[in-house]
C-alpha cells in the first residue's frame, strides 16, 4: 500500500469532521463569538453616549475571546489520537510520520479557515444588529480602516489554532497542552509588556498586530512584521512537534 | 473503608500525580513571580514618576498582585485531582479508568467526593499560605526605598493573605467542582484560566451588567484586591461569602449527579 500525501489529507479531513469534541468546538466558537460580539457592542452603546460607534472596532475585539476555540480545536486535532490509543492504527495506516502530520495540518487548516471567515462575519453582523442606527455607516467604517483588520483577523485565528496543534504535538495530553498555551497567549504577554518593551514579539501580541484598526502606532511592529513574528513562532513550534514526533514511540 | 483511610488513600493518588508538581510550581512560583514583575514595574513607575500606565499605585499590597494568575495552579490541581479518574489508560494497558477501581474500593460515593475536596484544600491551603507570604516579601524587597517595614506590611496586608489562601482554596473547589460534572478537565480549565486573564468573561460581563459583581471570582476577589474593575464592588467578607456561596452550590450539584449516575 502507497499512502501519498493526499490520501493522508483526505483520511485526517474524515476523522477530525467525525470528532464530535471538534464539531461541538467549532458551533460553539462561532456562536459564542456571536454572544460575545453582542455583549462588547451593548457595552460599546453604553460607553459612546450620543456619538456612533466604530462597529468593526468593537466586533474585532472579540478575536481575543474566540482565539481560544481555535487552539482547542488544533490541541484537539492531535490529542484525540492519544485519548484512546487511535495513534496506533493511525501510525499503522501512514508510518511515515511527517506525511500523518502534514495531513493533521492540512485537515485542520481547511477545518480552521472556514471557521475563522464564519466568526468574524457573524461577530461584524451581531455588532451590526445590536447597534442598528448608532453603528457608523460600513462603507464609512471600510474606508477608514479597510478590509486588511477582518483578512488580519482569519489569519491570526487560523495561525493561533495552528501553534496550538504544534504545541500540543510534544504534550499528546489536552490539559498539559491547555496549561502550556492558555498562559502563554492570554497571561504572560500583559505581565512581561509591563517591564520590558520586548514583550511584542510574543506570538500573541505580534500576532494581534494582524488585526488593530487605524493606523500604525509609533515603534509598533505594524500588522506584516507582526504576522511574520508569530508565523515565526508556529513555524518553530512546528520544528519541535516534528522532531519530537519523529523520535519517539507514537 | 473508614473515612481516615479513605481521606490517606485519596492523599497517596493526589501526590503521585505529575500534574501535582506542575500545580505547586505554579502556585509557589508564579504567585512570587507576577509579583515581581508587576513590582518592578510599579517601581520603575515611582523612580521615574512616569505613572500614566498603572491603575494602582498603593506599595503596601504590592505583592498581592500574583494571588488570581497563581491561582491557575489551584485550578490544575481542581481539574486533575478528578479528570485524572476519568483519563482512560492506553488500550494495551486495558483501556479503564482509575474511576472503576476508585469505586470498587471505596462505593460510598459522597465520602469519596469529600475526601477529595478535604485533600485538595488543604494542599491548595499549604501551598498558598508559603507563596503569598513569600510574594508580599519579594514585593516589599522590590520596592527597596518605595517599601514598607515588614511587620507594618503584615499588619496591613494580614486580612488579605488570609483572604488570598481562602480565594485559592475556592476556585480550586470550583474547578473541581465543574470537573466532576463534565467529567473532563478542558472545560473548567478554559472558562477559569481565561477568566483569570485581561479578556474575562465576567469582566466583560461586568461592563454590561452591574449584577456581575457577584460572579464567583469578581466577588471572591475582594478578599484580598485593593482595586476592583467593577462599580460599587462587594466587601471583603460579603466578597468572600458569595464565592464561598458559588462554590458550596456547585459542589452540592456535582455530588448529586455524582451520586446518581453510572460512574
Amino acid at each position: 500500500m502507497n499512502l501519498s500525501l493526499g490520501h493522508a489529507v483526505v483520511a485526517e479531513t474524515v476523522k477530525l469532521r467525525t470528532l464530535p469534541a471538534a464539531l461541538v468546538t467549532v458551533a460553539v466558537t462561532v456562536a459564542g463569538t456571536a454572544g460575545l460580539a453582542a455583549l462588547l457592542a451593548v457595552a460599546a452603546r453604553d460607553t459612546a453616549g450620543a456619538e456612533t460607534v466604530p462597529a468593526l472596532h468593537t466586533a474585532l475585539q472579540t478575536v481575543g475571546y474566540t482565539q481560544v476555540g481555535f487552539v482547542l480545536l488544533g490541541v484537539l486535532t492531535i490529542t484525540t489520537e492519544y485519548s484512546g490509543g487511535q495513534i496506533h492504527a493511525s501510525l499503522a495506516g501512514v508510518p511515515r510520520r511527517m506525511v500523518l502530520l502534514s495531513g493533521k495540518t492540512a485537515a485542520l487548516l481547511g477545518a480552521a479557515l472556514p471557521t475563522a471567515a464564519a466568526a468574524v462575519a457573524v461577530a461584524v453582523a451581531a455588532v451590526q444588529l445590536v447597534l442598528g442606527e448608532r453603528a457608523q455607516p460600513l462603507g464609512e467604517q471600510f474606508a477608514e480602516v479597510g478590509v486588511r483588520p477582518l483578512a488580519g483577523a482569519v489569519a491570526y485565528l487560523v495561525l493561533v489554532g495552528l501553534f496550538g496543534y504544534a504545541v500540543a504535538v510534544p504534550a499528546r495530553s489536552p490539559v498539559t497542552a491547555l496549561v502550556v498555551l492558555l498562559p502563554v497567549l492570554l497571561l504572560v504577554p500583559p505581565l512581561l509588556d509591563a517591564v520590558t518593551d520586548h514583550a511584542e514579539y510574543l506570538p500573541s501580541p505580534a500576532g494581534a498586530q494582524m488585526y488593530q484598526p487605524g493606523p500604525v502606532p509609533d515603534g509598533a511592529l505594524g500588522p506584516l512584521l507582526g504576522g511574520a513574528v508569530m508565523a515565526g513562532w508556529t513555524v518553530a513550534a512546528f520544528a519541535v512537534a516534528a522532531a519530537v514526533f519523529h523520535r519517539r514511540d507514537a | 473503608m473508614s473515612f481516615r483511610n479513605t481521606v490517606a488513600a485519596e492523599f497517596t493518588k493526589l501526590a503521585s500525580l505529575p500534574s501535582v508538581f506542575v500545580a505547586l510550581g505554579l502556585v509557589l512560583l508564579v504567585t512570587p513571580g507576577v509579583a515581581a514583575l508587576n513590582t518592578s514595574a510599579l517601581r520603575h513607575a515611582l523612580d521615574t514618576g512616569n505613572t500614566g500606565a498603572l491603575v494602582d499605585l498603593s506599595t503596601i499590597d504590592a505583592g498581592l498582585d500574583g494571588i488570581p494568575v497563581g491561582a491557575i495552579g489551584a485550578i490544575v490541581l481542581g481539574v486533575t485531582v478528578i479528570s485524572s479518574e476519568y483519563t482512560a489508560t492506553r488500550r494495551g494497558a486495558g483501556g479503564g479508568r482509575q474511576i472503576t477501581a476508585t469505586l470498587t474500593g471505596l462505593p460510598r460515593r459522597v465520602p469519596l467526593l469529600a475526601a477529595k475536596a478535604l485533600v485538595l484544600s488543604t494542599v491548595t491551603a499549604l501551598a498558598t499560605a508559603v507563596a503569598i507570604p513569600v510574594s508580599v516579601v519579594v514585593a516589599q524587597t522590590v520596592l527597596g526605598e518605595h517599601g514598607h517595614p515588614l511587620d507594618e506590611v503584615f499588619a496591613e496586608v494580614g486580612g488579605s493573605v488570609f483572604g488570598g489562601v481562602c480565594y485559592a482554596v475556592l476556585t480550586a473547589l470550583l474547578a473541581f467542582a465543574v470537573t466532576v460534572l463534565v467529567r473532563n478537565g478542558i472545560v473548567p480549565l478554559i472558562v477559569l484560566i481565561v477568566n483569570a486573564s485581561l479578556v474575562s468573561f465576567s469582566l466583560l460581563l461586568s461592563m454590561v451588567t452591574p449584577l456581575a459583581k457577584y460572579l464567583p471570582d469578581l466577588a471572591g476577589g475582594q478578599m484580598f484586591a485593593a482595586y476592583s474593575p467593577v462599580e460599587d464592588p462587594l466587601g471583603p467578607l460579603a466578597g468572600g461569602l458569595v464565592m464561598a456561596a458559588w462554590t458550596a452550590l456547585f459542589l452540592a450539584v456535582a455530588a448529586a449527579v455524582f451520586v446518581r449516575r453510572d460512574a
